[in-house]
């Protein structure tokens, strides 16, 4: 056995109330595959705090990656149900599922998670990155537009929303969202970089120029790469 | 000295974002160390993870029984899987920001002290107070107290000699010593040291506790016992 799960071990020994000690005993139980291991040791972090999210969410990921989807369902109804809080919970359920690729499950977990809080930015983010995904571009720009509406600040979603557009070869919406991002943080680099990519598809010369050379103040190295691509 | 080997696996810190909210501190700790960078776990409050992104600047804080210290480093990279964390760089030196805020002294008082649980059911009282000070209490017990943690609330009730009003504040485990090896054990007979923070007391509740510290500290140093 390892020696740094050897250490752990003494730790968990000498602290056998530190629900976290136990998880990373797990987590480095499950590195070096001793899974049953692995198992006891969230269990035994369950055990200290019944409330304890993360351990749950590892023990359920567990048994989606053995394909016992049932057993999964159980852990993750268990601390659903224990919470009293439902967002979090829900949020870390559907991540565990897109994660592994259950993108139905995720979507489901995504869903219910927004029947609950309805601001959750960062479920709206994801089920449109699904829809993106799935080439469902539709789908995917009004729930960036969800994500947007609830935090507006946060640029990430723009580029995604205007990728969405220009995904769906809108071209003209997607450079509106990009000036919109533009107001909020002016030195975006990728929002320049995709501006750039639409005037070229569009064959507008004098934009495309003017926002290479803005490229190249920001990163003059990603100005480089683009124009060899463009050539 | 620069204090870097107070770093070590399990060593629970608290982490401020610089570039968002300075006042809000998230909980973490060591999952591992390698050579000039340490894992922690992501940063979380109240069951929420907290996602920080490379490149950003925290303040990490560790409290000892001590004294506090604390660095300032950058984010790394974000570890998703096997084991989860920030991986952040070590610091060359560690600060050593305060021994304490307040006057802390040895004393045998009296007191209560309850953890209530969420339906009310009281889990655990103790009565050995081994130290005061205008922030927090520490007592011995035989009984691990951080099994109770996140089960409800630990209350204490004292009160401060030669005064009749009673303290009753609800207060926070900040600190515990597993005291059951033989080198930490020669001082006491109890199992386990935990220090409290108190929650909920007034200014004017924590000045009488400051000034009874001070007092008992000069008359103490009177009688020659300091």
């Amino acid at each position: 056995m390892d020696e740094k799960i050897k250490r752990l071990e003494a730790l968990v020994d000498q602290n056998s109330g530190r629900k976290e000690l136990h998880f990373l005993l797990a987590e480095n139980y499950l590195k070096a595959n001793l899974n049953e291991q692995a198992k006891r040791s969230f269990f035994n972090a369950i055990e200290i705090d019944p409330y304890y999210l993360k351990a749950y969410v590892r023990l359920g990921e567990m048994h989606i990656l053995d394909d016992n989807l049932d057993k999964a369902e159980l852990i993750f109804k268990e601390v659903i149900e224990k919470n009293l809080d439902l967002s979090e919970p829900l949020y870390m359920v559907a991540m565990t599922y897109k994660n592994n690729g259950f993108i139905e499950k995720a979507l489901f977990y995504f869903k219910k998670l927004l029947q609950v809080d309805r601001a959750y930015f960062k479920a709206y983010m994801e089920i449109a990155d699904i829809y993106f995904d799935q080439q469902q571009y539709d789908e995917a720009t009004i729930n960036y537009h969800k994500a947007i509406n609830i935090d507006s600040k946060r640029i990430t979603l723009y580029v995604k929303l205007a990728y969405a557009y220009y995904m769906d070869s809108d071209s003209k919406k997607a450079l509106h969202i990009l000036n919109e991002g533009l107001l909020i943080d002016g030195s975006h680099i990728e929002i320049h970089v995709l501006m750039a990519k639409i005037y070229s598809d569009l064959e507008m010369k004098k934009e495309l120029d003017e926002k290479v050379e803005v490229i190249r103040q920001l990163a003059p190295h990603m100005a480089d790469e683009f124009c060899q691509k463009l050539a | 000295m620069n204090n870097i080997d107070i770093l070590e696996l399990g060593q629970k810190l608290e982490i401020i974002h610089l570039k968002k909210s300075r006042d809000v501190k998230y909980l973490s700790y060591i999952k591992d160390m390698n050579t000039n960078l340490l894992l922690i776990d992501v940063p979380s409050l109240a069951g929420k993870n907290y996602v920080i992104s490379a490149n950003e600047i925290i303040k990490v804080i560790i409290t000892t029984e001590n004294a506090v210290y604390s660095f300032n480093t950058i984010v790394k990279k974000n570890q998703l899987s096997p084991i989860v964390g920030l991986w952040i760089l070590e610091p060359k030196s560690i600060e050593r920001v305060q021994r304490r805020k307040y006057l802390r002294i040895k004393v045998n008082i009296d007191l209560e002290m309850k953890m209530i649980d969420k339906d009310g059911d009281i889990l655990h009282v103790s009565n050995t107070m081994s130290d005061i000070s205008g922030g927090g209490i520490s007592i011995y017990t035989n009984e691990d107290l951080k099994q109770y943690v996140n089960k409800g609330k630990f209350i204490v009730r004292f009160s401060l000699p030669e005064e009749e009003e009673e303290i009753v504040t609800e207060v926070d485990l900040v600190f515990a010593k597993d005291l059951q090896d033989n080198k930490n054990k020669q001082t006491t007979h109890y199992n386990y040291f935990f220090a409290f923070k108190f929650l909920d007391i007034d200014e004017k509740t924590i000045d009488r506790i400051c000034k009874f510290c001070f007092q008992y500290q000069i008359e103490l140093k009177r009688k020659g016992l300091i």
